[in-house]
């Protein structure tokens, strides 16, 4: 059980939350090619490692923010608000 | 089972006339917390439906929203997450950053949302009528922190400074929302109103064993 540290409620149980997938994913332009909507809509990073994920504080706060999680360990190193940048955060 | 103490054989809960609420007939079985046949200690865990009360919800900028609301209804808005702000009868509690939710006695909220949005006009802010959303439970009892403890992990034995807190949470899987309403501890849940009834069974569930008792809350 993951132990999620929502920036306005505190830590709370990933049973609260909702993943949001990859955080950072930019949404191209409507006249994109199909190739450039394949790889927006399917295609990630897949990082082992740290990775920038979003999560939804589903029956919290209902808020999104955006956690540093190191898929080798499940530890999450760092929060921010979405805006943030990603290079900034704590745990 | 639930161990059920004596029943002294009335309802358990009397319900205001043509105020309905969802909780009112499964209640009506269940023996008193007080009366003839009641345990003369505090119960182990006693659950009561509160009568209609009118919920609004605001979302607005924090700086726009305390100064208007404190003028409406004299109570300060909640500035830290998951606390309440208490003055008489209305409570204002903190539901996300920008988010409040008022809860006044019953019939006044019609006059609370005109005010509040004559207030608001031209400003980024909704203002909205949920009282028919939510349904709130009263618990207490010497055994309240353990039953709940079984739906949820949140921190609910707060310090002395319990009473101006509150949270969002879920208690096996229905969304809550806790305040605690003295230092018993006693606790308000406000659920959805089409999952009251689940909730009861879970709470039957989960103090299985104890005696429980209806409150006769207001």
């Amino acid at each position: 059980m993951l132990s999620i540290p929502c920036p306005w409620c505190g830590h709370r149980d990933e049973t609260e939350f909702a993943y949001g997938g990859e955080a950072h994913m930019s949404r191209p332009p409507h006249e994109a090619s199909d190739a450039e909507w394949t790889d927006y809509l399917f295609m990630r990073t897949n990082v082992k490692g740290v990775h920038r994920e979003r999560w939804h504080h589903a029956t919290g706060c209902r808020r999104w923010f955006v956690v540093l999680r190191d898929t080798t360990s499940n530890r999450i190193l760092g929060i921010h608000l979405p805006g943030d940048s990603p290079n900034e955060g704590e745990a | 089972m639930t161990k059920r103490g004596a029943s002294n054989g009335r309802a358990g809960r009397a319900a205001s006339p043509g105020a309905w609420t969802p909780l009112q007939e499964v209640l009506s079985t269940c023996p008193p917390a007080t009366g003839a046949g009641a345990l003369d200690d505090r119960p182990q865990f006693a659950v009561g439906e509160r009568a209609p009360l009118g919920k609004v919800v605001v979302i607005c900028s924090e700086d726009g929203a305390s100064a208007i609301v404190a003028d409406e209804l004299k109570i300060d808005l909640p500035r830290d997450p998951n606390t309440a702000t208490v003055r008489g009868d209305v409570t204002a509690m903190w539901l996300s950053p920008c988010e409040w939710m008022l809860v006044t006695p019953d019939g006044q909220t019609q006059k609370l949302i005109a005010a509040l949005e004559r207030a608001f006009a031209g400003t980024h802010a909704l203002v909205v009528d949920v009282s028919d959303r939510w349904t709130v439970v009263a618990v207490t009892g010497t055994d309240v922190l353990p039953v709940l403890k079984k739906g949820t992990s949140v921190q609910l034995q707060w310090p002395a400074d319990g009473i101006g807190r509150c949270c969002q949470t879920h208690l096996f899987r229905t969304p809550v929302i806790i305040r605690q309403t003295d230092e018993s501890p006693s606790f308000d849940i406000y659920v959805d109103a089409t999952l009251a009834e689940y909730l009861w069974q879970w709470f039957e569930h989960a103090a299985d064993g104890l005696d429980v008792r209806v409150l006769e809350t207001p």
